[in-house]
């Protein structure tokens, strides 16, 4: 038997040889190698290592093999788990190695190393001779030295494999979101922290109508869309939040075709809290933008025509009610011409029967003064004589008074029947409208002409005297509302200019509050009471001379505390 | 609640809009600045949804989009309701002013010439 100073020199060159072996082998086939070397220096004829592996298989060297073998658990339980103790030596026997024929019935396995469940065994086998203490101390201690090579190594491979799952989700990874990149219907962007793009997708490249990314990278995401200053906001937003989503942006083609996008987008920032990157998704929603567009621009022109249907109901209801007081008037008028006619006849009559008369009375005198001048001065015959002139003078004027108002009732009604331009004379319109409205005005105000002779125009004389009516009504039914004990004033006056005639009518009523001045032509605008009135006269005459006629229709607050209303009307053509 | 209290409230709910209505003789006006998205939008549809119960028929609703600095298209969609309201109720709605931004959306959508403007 060796003595110890041999032990020694031997564990030494076994150790020599292991660590010859592990350094110049990083492989797990240095475990193949050692077994020879093991089984070789303590004289056995079985050699092995169990081991797992850093990728959890379970593998076994055996002497004069030349590459580590698998095991399957079940082997593994059979040969490890049954023939080992923990961290202690163990003797068994006999027994073959997994997948050897020749069985040895004398085994010592010893503990390799042992990490959490991961663990490791040298068997050693022998046919004869059983394992001396000396063997086992030297086993011993050369797996000392084995165990933290095998653990190194086992622990690297397991680190490599983990690198290796690492790499290959990252490369499955980098795949997925490659294709999801790519294959998304939405713009994805990335951009530097001065918003230029550095990766752009496929769909970007389509909105913005590129057909290179070469012709976007690098430039800033402002040269693509419709207003640059929004751009400037949605990035002082992400600059601020570090993110902006839902954002609407308008995007131009490269052909400036505009593309509606919805736009959500963050900001990757460092540990600073600089930005790094910004990443953007942005969705094209132009289909969505023209559909709901176009049902915004079809509510609009519904409303717009249901504007135009009420005030055209309102000028048909104000036409219909010119017409109305137009064929009243013609009534009126015909219904007093006839007794009229035959009145007035028969009072010329009359005045011819009493000169006549008179001149019969005048002769009797003559030839029988003192008999007539008795019946004279018995029936006082010379106070009647002499008021029957001034009765017929009264009479005459009465006459000429309706006839004069029968006049104008025939005008007002002739001009509701014409329907187109014809010669008007604005004086005789004024008058004839006055007459009818004399009943609304008598009341509670005089009415001053101050009428220049003017040339006749071109005009739709209906509407103008509709015009007169509504604005000389509203002059009276202001001044009525004020409650006056005296009359108030309503000053009409007309003057001829270059082109044009004036007309002013001014009252001395409440006049209209300056915040309204502007509204007062506006449909619908109206301060009278409920009910009392449609807001729609004013809108209506300011259609008619402004509209129909080329004319100016103009209202400021009068002198005298009322309203004073401006109308210009052309001398030249109609309007076309 | 007062138009006062309304601004208050909608500016404590959106830091990056500011809104004032002031009432006129005839009316209000309603000034919004800021950014116009899709909450600002539908708050302020609501409140001047109550602002056009308020007002008379005849009455004058004007919008201030001077300072709009973005306007989505809830926020035009808001700007069509309020005109259309506007016209069923007999009220005049116009835009006092309007920003470039605002101005370009409304015309890329070809509803500027719906409505009315002064400056």
């Amino acid at each position: 038997m060796p003595n110890d100073q041999d032990h020694r020199v031997w564990m030494l060159k076994l150790i020599a040889d292991l660590s010859a072996i592990y350094a110049k082998d990083i492989s797990e086939t240095a475990n193949v190698a050692a077994t020879d070397v093991i089984k070789l220096s303590f004289k056995a004829d079985a050699a092995a290592i169990f081991y797992t592996s850093g990728e959890g298989r379970y593998l076994y060297c055996v002497a004069g093999t030349q590459f580590p073998i698998a095991l399957s658990p079940g082997h593994w339980r059979e040969s490890v788990v049954n023939h080992s103790e923990g961290g202690h030596i163990r003797r068994f026997g006999p027994w073959s190695l997994p997948g050897m024929d020749t069985v040895l019935p004398l085994w010592i396995s010893c503990p390799l190393y042992t990490s959490n469940a991961n663990v490791g065994f040298v068997f050693l086998g022998r046919s004869e001779f059983d394992w001396s203490d000396e063997e086992i101390a030297v086993l011993r201690s050369i797996v000392e030295v084995m165990a933290p090579i095998v653990q190194v190594r086992y622990e690297r491979t397991l680190e490599e494999r983990s690198r290796r799952e690492t790499e290959q989700r990252l490369v499955r990874n980098e795949r997925k979101l490659r294709a999801y990149f790519e294959g998304s219907r939405d713009m994805i962007y990335t951009a530097n922290s001065r918003d230029e793009i550095t990766g752009i997708n496929a769909a970007g490249l389509s909105l913005l109508g590129i057909a290179q990314k070469e012709a976007a990278i690098g430039r800033p995401i402002a040269d693509f869309v419709v207003d640059r200053s929004v751009r400037k906001v949605i990035v002082g937003k992400i600059l601020r939040n570090g993110y902006a989503s839902d954002c609407e942006v308008v995007f131009k083609k490269a052909d400036g075709t505009p593309v509606f996008g919805l736009e959500s987008v963050y900001a990757i920032k460092n540990s600073a809290g600089k930005i790094i990157e910004i990443q953007g998704i942005i969705k094209d929603i132009s289909e969505r933008i023209a559909n709901e567009s176009a049902l915004w621009k079809m509510n609009l022109e519904l409303a717009e025509t249901n504007k135009a249907l009420t005030d055209t109901q309102a000028l048909m209801v104000q036409r219909e009610k010119m017409a109305s007081i137009g064929q009243l008037a013609a009534g009126v008028a015909h219904e007093i011409n006839n007794p009229l006619g035959f009145l007035k006849s028969n009072h010329e009559t009359l005045k011819v029967y009493m000169r006549k008369l008179r001149e019969a009375f005048e002769e009797a005198r003559s030839v029988v003064p003192d008999t007539i001048g008795k019946i004279e001065a018995g029936l006082d015959l010379g106070y009647y004589l002499s008021e029957l002139d001034s009765i017929f003078s009264e009479s005459d004027e009465g006459y000429a008074r309706i006839m004069n108002i029968v006049g104008s009732l025939k005008s007002f009604s002739r001009a509701d029947q014409a329907a187109g331009f014809e010669p008007y004379d604005v004086n005789a319109g004024l008058e004839s409208t006055l007459v009818v409205a004399r009943n609304e005005i008598k009341y509670v105000a005089d009415v001053k002409l101050y009428l220049q002779p003017l040339p006749r125009i071109m005009a739709k004389s209906n509407e103008i005297n509709q015009v007169f009516l509504n604005i000389i009504v509203n002059a009276a039914q202001a001044i009525g509302s004020q409650g006056r004990d005296e009359k108030g004033q309503i000053l009409i006056a007309t003057e001829e200019k270059a082109d044009a005639v004036v007309i002013t009518i001014r009252d001395d009523g409440p006049g209209i509050p300056k915040e309204y001045v502007d509204k007062v032509f506006d449909p619908f605008f109206t301060t009278k009471e409920p009910g009392k009135g449609t807001g729609l006269g004013l809108s209506i005459s300011y259609d008619i001379i402004h509209t129909k006629h080329g004319g100016t229709l103009s209202v400021s607050s009068s002198r005298g505390g009322g309203a004073l209303f401006t109308i210009e009307l052309p001398k030249g053509a109609p309007p076309a | 609640m007062t138009y006062d209290e309304a601004s208050r409230d909608f500016n404590e709910r959106f830091d990056e809009t500011r809104l004032e209505i002031e009432g006129t003789p005839d009316g209000a006006r309603v000034r919004i600045a800021g950014w116009l998205g899709l909450e600002e939008a539908g708050r302020l549809q609501a409140l001047m949804d109550t602002i056009m119960d308020s007002v008379e028929p005849g009455g004058t609703i004007s919008l201030d989009l001077g300072e709009v600095r973005y306007i989505s298209s809830t926020g035009v969609g808001l700007l069509s309701h309020a005109l259309i309201k506007a016209r069923g109720k007999g009220l005049r709605f116009v835009l006092s002013r309007v920003s470039d931004t605002a101005e370009k959306v409304l015309r890329l959508l070809g509803l500027l010439s719906f409505f009315p403007t002064e400056e």
